[in-house]
């Protein structure tokens, strides 16, 4: 398992800000039954535009592949989810339960290789905002 | 008011006769005024919406070497994004993008960095924006060269209905322009006492002269009644009103008579959601209308409803009317005009007549002497179905042109079912079995409460992002997407648990527009090829040539499908012979020889670019760029 705990300190201005700790997907930050429950959000509410294969059609994108990944890269899950809730499902964005978005997360990261691990997706925002999306493992230590 | 005769089938007042002389002499084409050859100084490049660009250093022979040069990034972390329907501007060594989210950036061209970055007020995720469909907004900027002690500006709209100067050299608002550099256009006049419904831009607005013209995205799901569509004119000096077009003509205005039993009070829609064309020699406005309200059905304004779906030409300076044609009489379909109108000269006897090209989501293309509004190619009023929603007005006829023919499908029986696989086919035949084959009763089939498969569906057709032209060959070339769908109404009054809008209770929605696409993992039911690119010579009339757009994803070798709704992302063609052009769901990057449609290159892109239009300028190094946004990047290719 690759790993790298990272931990940020920047120093704005004049005065210290910590920002809180960074964890990247590929660190197993998600559990099998967080990305279970949200394959079952995926089929209710996504599959329809997105597809079984999750390679979308018409304005749907494809939310597997290089694609996937590249358009979240260096983005956070909480973006992620903050982007579901703003605009998804078509008809009715942020008609699901804030869980129900975060186990959909987890079901992406997993439908893009991204490993599961012992940890959850925390069902909370400013979390979520810490677990870092990257095109690949690569770099992460 | 003008004077001349309105012809009512035409639908053509000829106005301005007196400049008809005038076009024996001005065989110019629309020019690129003030423009260098590698600038692209607006959303089509020149104002008549063109989009050729003269540069040549990409040709034929090295296209298919192009690389990447660069990716910007349009997101950041913990600023939300989403994919972006944008095309930028090249001026004055500065590339100019505006994205989601109202955020407007000038980057450097040749290596994609961020030199400013400018974001405007409001609040994109809104109950409101969500319910109208905001989300691709943002679609593209104007420039304004500036004068006197004016430096120049970056003029764009938001979906809160604000109109926004920016110094181009700061990002910062022109304080001398309106109220901080804002305009704020939900002014009495338009909102026709509903203050609290919709009231946006989501395309672009346009420059000439000290003038800037305002399109407008209304709420078009409520009733009939709402904010006005019409298109206003601004001092870019002071943000001061110069002038209002009546989309809805009142009293005494020309096309009034066609709003039966008063229907034209507080009437919306008809309303320009996506770019103007300007003859800047002529000083005139082309603006492309779309549907009035509500989309599909039209119970509650009996007539022909001008200026809906129309073009209409007006004196950029004045606003005054000068001629108009109606393409689709009392719209029960969302046809619109997205696509702007593209002026060009048509050869006559050896003459250039200079003309301009209009299309709606429908697959038929009319041409018209753009200073008079007659018709290059005849226009015939032919019979359509007659539908039976109780109380619906029917417009007995539509126009039709003579020629070019239809780029796209305009009917269906179960003949033309799609035979691409066996299973597809079976699925497909179960499918339409469900609608008695489709109740297909030929073009223009109106949507009915047991429902009908129509073309195209409301996505079009075409859209926003337009044709390119090439004068040297004369050939007008768009992509068109053979959508349809089953166009079911159902009342609001029987259904009243169905999820969605309805409406204000001023102008409460009567019907559900309920919609079944026939599709059968992601293939239409209907006979491909399901999009296309086609190449029409203007100065003929004819088909110079159509092929597949694209590839359906799993669609056995050969069987030339075009990729399903490939519509949206427009080509762009330049003077060494070919075009570039994303749009195709299969989302790849292309390029074509514009004399054949012959590919020449392709590069799959990470996200799909849908809404964008390709431009072409000249780096200060030297090398061309075609820079186009994929989804939150935008792409820069080059030669290597």
């Amino acid at each position: 398992m690759i790993f790298r705990g990272l931990l940020l300190c920047l120093l704005v201005g004049s005065g210290l800000e910590v920002r809180a700790q960074e964890t990247y997907v590929w660190e197993g930050v998600y559990s099998v039954s967080q990305a279970e429950r949200g394959r079952t959000v995926y089929r209710e509410a996504c599959v329809v535009c997105h597809l079984e294969d999750f390679s979308g059609d018409g304005d749907a994108p494809p939310l597997r592949g290089r694609g996937f990944l590249v358009r979240w890269a260096e983005l956070s899950v909480g973006d992620l989810v903050a982007a579901m809730r703003a605009t998804m499902p078509k008809e009715a964005p942020d008609s699901l339960s804030f869980e129900a978005y975060v186990q959909l997360s987890a079901y992406l990261l997993s439908a893009n290789g991204v490993p599961s691990g012992e940890k959850k997706l925390p069902v909370d925002m400013d979390a979520l905002w810490n677990v870092v999306i990257t095109e690949d493992a690569a770099g992460v230590n | 008011m003008q004077k001349g005769k309105v012809l009512n089938r035409a639908r053509t007042s000829w106005v301005y006769g007196f400049l008809l002389s005038l076009t024996m002499v001005l065989v110019v084409s629309p020019s690129v005024a003030g423009a260098t050859e590698g600038e692209w100084l607006n959303w089509g490049r020149d104002l008549g919406n063109q989009r050729h660009s003269p540069l040549t250093q990409i040709h034929i022979d090295n296209v298919a070497s192009l690389q990447l040069a660069w990716r910007y990034r349009m997101t950041k972390r913990g600023i939300p994004s989403r994919p972006a329907q944008s095309t930028p501007l090249m001026v004055d060594g500065v590339l100019y993008l505006s994205f989601p989210y109202y955020r407007v950036v000038a980057i450097e061209p040749e290596t994609g960095k961020e030199l400013w970055s400018h974001t405007a007020r409001g609040d994109w995720n809104s109950e409101e924006h969500q319910r109208h469909w905001t989300g691709g907004s943002m679609r593209g900027l104007a420039y304004w060269a500036g004068e006197k002690d004016i430096p120049p500006q970056i003029l764009f709209g938001t979906e809160e209905g604000e109109l926004i100067s920016l110094n181009a050299k700061t990002g910062q608002p022109n304080p001398r322009f309106g109220n901080g550099g804002i305009v704020n256009l939900k002014t009495e006049d338009v909102m026709n006492g509903f203050p609290d419904m919709h009231y946006g831009i989501g395309s672009g607005v346009s420059v000439y002269k000290h003038l800037v013209f305002t399109p407008v995205h209304n709420a078009d799901e409520a009733g009939s009644k709402g904010p006005a569509g019409d298109v206003r004119a601004w001092d870019l000096r002071t943000g001061e009103h110069v002038w209002t077009f009546h989309t809805v003509p009142r009293p005494g205005e020309v096309g009034h008579e066609t709003w039966l039993n008063d229907a034209w009070r507080r009437a919306s829609g008809a309303n320009p959601w996506s770019f103007f064309t300007i003859d800047e020699e002529r000083g005139i406005l082309y603006m492309p209308l779309g549907s009035a309200m509500n989309d599909f059905y039209g119970i509650d304004r009996p007539g022909d409803n001008l200026f809906s779906d129309s073009i209409v030409a007006v004196d950029a300076m004045t606003g005054k009317l000068l001629w108009y044609f109606q393409a689709v009489h009392h719209d029960l379909w969302d046809l619109d005009m997205p696509a702007p109108p593209v002026l060009f000269d048509v050869n006559r006897d050896g003459k250039a007549v200079p003309a301009v090209g209009a299309i709606t989501k429908f697959p038929l293309l009319f041409i018209f002497d753009r200073v008079t509004g007659e018709p290059l190619y005849e226009i015939e009023e032919r019979p359509v179905p007659k539908g039976s929603l109780p109380g619906e007005y029917y417009s007995p006829t539509q126009p039709f042109p003579v020629k070019p023919p239809p780029i796209g499908r305009i009917d269906f029986s179960m003949n033309d079912i799609a035979q691409v696989t066996p299973e597809h086919t079976a699925a497909c035949r179960k499918l339409l079995e469900g609608y008695d084959g489709g109740r297909n009763r030929g073009p223009y089939t109106p949507p009915s409460l047991e429902g009908a498969l129509v073309f195209p569906s409301t996505g079009g057709g075409t859209e926003f992002t337009g044709a390119t032209f090439d004068p040297s060959l004369g050939y007008y070339i768009i992509n068109y997407a053979d959508t349809g769908h089953i166009s079911t109404l159902k009342r609001v009054a029987d259904e009243p648990d169905r999820r969605g809008y309805r409406g204000p209770d001023e102008s409460p929605r009567l019907y559900w527009h309920i919609v079944d696409r026939l599709s059968v993992n992601g293939w239409p039911c209907w006979a491909p090829p399901w999009s296309t690119l086609t190449a029409i010579d203007v100065n003929t009339g004819d088909i110079a040539w159509q092929i597949p757009f694209g590839k359906a994803k799993g669609a056995p070798e050969g069987s030339n499908t075009g990729a399903p709704n490939s519509q949206k992302g427009g080509p762009t063609s330049t003077a060494s012979g070919l075009f570039f052009i994303g749009g195709a769901s299969d989302r790849m990057f292309r390029a074509f020889k514009t004399q054949t449609g012959e590919e020449l290159w392709s590069v799959q892109t990470d996200e799909l670019i849908s809404g964008s239009n390709p431009i072409t300028y000249l780096g200060r190094d030297g090398k061309q760029y075609v820079v186009v946004a994929a989804g939150t990047s935008l792409l820069a290719y080059t030669l290597p």
